[in-house]
C-alpha cells in the first residue's frame, strides 16, 4: 500500500498552518471513494452494527430515560425515527455526541445508502 | 443487565479506591526529586550517565515501560506523598533510623525539608533532582526481617536477593517494599456521563508482577473488556466481560535503564493518555479500552536521564479474551525516541501495520509531542503544558483506499493548591483528508482532585464545534480508585 503524496502535503499544511487541525477535504465520501461504503446495504449486515456501536447505549429498550425515549435498536424504530437521526447525525453533526465519538464518513455513507435504496427491514 | 451493570460498577467502587498515571505527571513532576523518593539532598548524579536511575519515563512510575498499569514503588510513594490534599503521607525522613542501614550514612540529610507541591520555594536544584547515587545500590542491604519495609501491596525478596544494581531501593519509600518478589495493584474507574445520564464501570483491572530474580520480571494484567465504542453493556462479540490484557516477561534492571520483553502488551507510541476518547489515541488504535489494540511482541528501549527511545515489532492482536495469545495474519512496527529533561520534554513517534482489512488494514503513523514545565523554571507558576500532533494514513476497508487521518492534542494545566489541578485542553481532528466537512474541533476544561491517597475525582466539561454545526456539550465524571 502506497502512501498518497497529497495526503501527506495536506497533513504538513495542516500541521504548520493549520494547528487547529483545520479540514482539509473537499468532496463527499461517495465523490472520491464510492467503494468505501456496501452499495445495498442490509439492516442486520450493515446498520445494525452502526446502530449498536454508537446509538443503542443511550436509545435503546434497556436504557431506561436516556435517549430522551427515542429508540434506535430495531428496524422499525430505526425507520420509524429516521428524521432525527438523519437532522442530527448525517445533516447535523450533533449525534453520536461529537464531544465522545466520531461517526466515520463511511458509516454515515451506508446509512444514507440504506435509506436511499429502500430502507429494508428483515 | 443494566442492573447488573450498575451493581457491578458500586461492588468494584467499594472493593477498592484513585490517582491515575497521566503525562501531566512526567511533564511536571521533574521539579523536585521528593515527588517521587526522600532522601534526595546532598545526593549527586553519577558521572557516568549509564548508571544514572532517574527518569521522567513512565517506567519511573509504572512496571510497563510504555505506561499504566501497576505502579512501582516509586509510582506508589508519588500518588502516596505527593499527589493528595489531605492524609499525604509524611515524606520519612525518619526512615533513616529504621533503614538507614540500608543507604550510605553519608548520603543521608538530618534535616531536610519536605516539598509538597505547592511549596515551591523550597524546590531543589535540578542537579539533585535528577538520580539516585548508583554506589549506595552497588552494595544490597543484608535481609533482615526486623528492619525491612513491608508496606504497600509487595511482598518477599527476589528469590536471590535482588539488589540489582539499577533496582529500586528499600529506604527511599518509606515503609514500602522497593523491590519485592511478588507486587499486585489494581485500577479501578467509575464513570458518569450526563448525556441521558449514563453510569458505567470504565475500568477494573487487577495486576500482578512477579520479580523472581534480579532483571527479570513476568507482568499480569487481568480485567474487565470494555466494549469498543460505548459504555460497558452487552459484548456484541459475546467474548467474556473478564480477561487477560497484558502478559509479558520483562528483563531490565540494566544501565540506562534498558530493558527488553516479549509478550501481549499496548505498543507504545505517542502521549499515552488516560482519555481513551483523546483523538490522537482511539483514531488511530491505541485505546487502552480495546482489546485488538494489544499486539504479542517483543520491545527493547532504554528510559535514561534523561533520553529516552524504544522499538517494538509484533503480530497485530486478537479480541478474543479466551486466547489472548491467539496469532493473527496482521504486523507491525514502531519506534519511538526523545528527551524527558527536567523542564522540557520532546518526542517522536514512528509506526508501520500491515494488516488484513478486517484487523484495521494498512496504516502509516507518525507523531510530535512535547511538554513544557514553567513550574520548574519560575516557582510561582506551577503550570504544565503538553501537546501532540499525530498523523498518518489509513485504509478503508471496503475498497482498500488509502486515505489520512491527523489529530492535534494541547493541554494547559495548572495545579491550584495541593491535590487539585485545573486543566483545559484543546483537540481537533479530521478523520480523512478526502472527504469534506468531517472534521470535529473539542474543547474541555475541568478538574482533577486528590482528596486522598488512592483516590482521584476528575470532573471535564467539554465542547465540540462540526464544520456543519450541531455541535454538542456533555460533562463527565470520573471516581478513580487504585492500588
Amino acid at each position: 500500500m502506497t502512501l498518497r503524496d497529497t495526503s501527506w502535503r495536506g497533513g504538513l499544511v495542516a500541521v504548520v498552518f493549520g494547528f487547529a487541525g483545520c479540514g482539509l477535504g473537499d468532496a463527499s465520501l461517495d465523490e472520491v471513494d464510492p467503494e468505501a461504503a456496501p452499495a445495498s446495504p442490509t439492516y442486520e449486515a450493515h446498520i445494525a452494527p452502526i446502530m449498536e456501536d454508537y446509538c443503542t447505549a443511550c436509545h435503546g429498550a434497556d436504557s431506561g430515560g436516556e435517549g430522551r425515549g427515542v429508540r434506535y435498536d430495531s428496524c422499525a424504530q430505526v425507520v420509524r425515527n429516521w428524521r432525527g437521526l438523519r437532522e442530527t447525525a448525517l445533516d447535523g453533526r450533533s449525534m453520536p455526541p461529537p464531544t465522545a465519538y466520531v461517526l466515520s464518513s463511511a458509516d454515515r455513507l451506508t446509512l444514507e445508502r440504506w435509506w436511499e435504496g429502500g430502507h429494508a427491514c428483515p | 443487565m443494566r442492573a447488573l451493570d450498575l451493581c457491578c460498577a458500586v461492588l468494584l467502587t467499594l472493593w477498592t479506591a484513585t490517582a491515575a498515571a497521566t503525562p501531566l505527571y512526567t511533564v511536571r513532576e521533574g521539579r523536585t526529586c521528593d515527588n517521587c523518593h526522600s532522601l534526595p539532598n546532598d545526593w549527586v548524579n553519577p558521572d557516568a550517565i549509564p548508571d544514572r536511575k532517574c527518569t521522567l519515563s513512565c517506567s519511573g512510575c509504572h512496571v510497563d515501560p510504555g505506561g499504566g498499569g501497576l505502579r512501582t514503588v516509586s509510582g506508589v510513594y508519588f500518588g502516596r506523598s505527593t499527589l493528595p490534599m489531605w492524609r499525604a503521607v509524611d515524606r520519612p525522613w525518619a526512615d533513616k533510623k529504621a533503614y538507614g542501614e540500608y543507604i550510605e550514612p553519608a548520603h543521608i540529610a538530618l534535616d531536610a525539608p519536605s516539598t509538597q507541591p505547592a511549596d515551591a520555594a523550597s524546590t531543589q536544584p535540578a542537579d539533585a533532582a535528577s538520580t539516585q547515587p548508583a554506589d549506595a545500590a552497588s552494595t544490597p542491604p543484608s535481609d533482615t526481617p526486623s528492619t525491612r519495609p513491608t508496606g504497600g501491596l509487595a511482598f518477599g525478596r527476589p528469590l536471590d536477593g535482588g539488589g540489582a544494581k539499577m533496582a529500586f531501593l528499600d529506604g527511599r519509600y518509606g515503609d514500602l517494599n522497593a523491590d519485592p518478589l511478588l507486587r499486585l495493584g489494581a485500577d479501578v474507574r467509575l464513570g458518569a456521563w450526563n448525556q441521558g445520564l449514563l453510569v458505567f464501570p470504565m475500568q477494573g483491572d487487577v495486576y500482578a508482577a512477579v520479580h523472581p530474580v534480579e532483571h527479570l520480571t513476568l507482568n499480569t494484567t487481568v480485567g474487565l473488556r470494555g466494549r469498543i465504542r460505548g459504555p460497558l453493556r452487552e459484548d456484541p462479540d459475546g467474548q467474556p466481560r473478564f480477561g487477560v490484557r497484558d502478559v509479558w516477561l520483562m528483563t531490565h534492571e540494566w544501565p540506562l535503564n534498558s530493558y527488553a520483553r516479549v509478550g501481549r502488551f499496548l505498543p507504545q507510541f505517542g502521549w499515552r493518555l488516560d482519555d481513551h476518547t483523546a483523538y490522537t489515541r482511539r483514531p488511530f488504535g491505541l485505546s487502552q479500552e480495546d482489546p485488538a489494540n494489544r499486539v504479542l511482541g517483543a520491545e527493547v528501549g532504554f528510559n535514561g536521564n534523561y533520553p529516552f527511545a524504544n522499538a517494538t515489532v509484533w503480530s497485530t492482536g486478537t479480541r478474543s479474551a479466551e486466547n489472548p495469545f491467539e496469532a493473527t495474519e496482521g504486523r507491525g512496527g514502531s519506534v519511538n525516541a526523545g528527551w524527558r529533561d527536567l523542564g522540557w520534554q520532546v518526542g517522536a513517534s514512528g509506526r508501520v501495520q500491515r494488516r488484513p482489512s478486517d484487523l484495521g488494514g494498512d496504516t502509516n503513523d507518525a507523531s510530535l509531542q512535547w511538554g513544557f514545565n514553567p513550574w520548574f523554571y519560575w516557582p510561582s507558576l506551577p503550570l504544565a503544558y503538553l501537546g501532540e500532533v499525530a498523523m498518518g494514513t489509513l485504509q478503508r476497508p471496503l475498497s482498500g483506499h488509502t486515505t489520512a487521518q491527523h489529530a492535534v492534542y494541547q493541554q494547559l494545566s495548572w495545579l491550584a493548591v495541593p491535590g487539585l489541578t485545573l486543566h483545559g485542553r484543546h483537540e481537533a481532528y479530521d478523520p480523512d483528508h478526502e472527504v469534506a466537512l468531517d472534521q470535529v474541533q473539542r474543547v474541555s476544561v475541568g478538574l482533577e482532585w486528590v482528596p486522598m491517597p488512592h483516590l482521584t475525582v476528575r470532573l471535564d466539561a467539554r465542547a465540540a464545534a462540526t464544520p456543519v454545526g450541531q455541535g454538542g456539550t456533555d460533562a463527565f465524571l470520573q471516581l478513580h480508585g487504585w492500588f
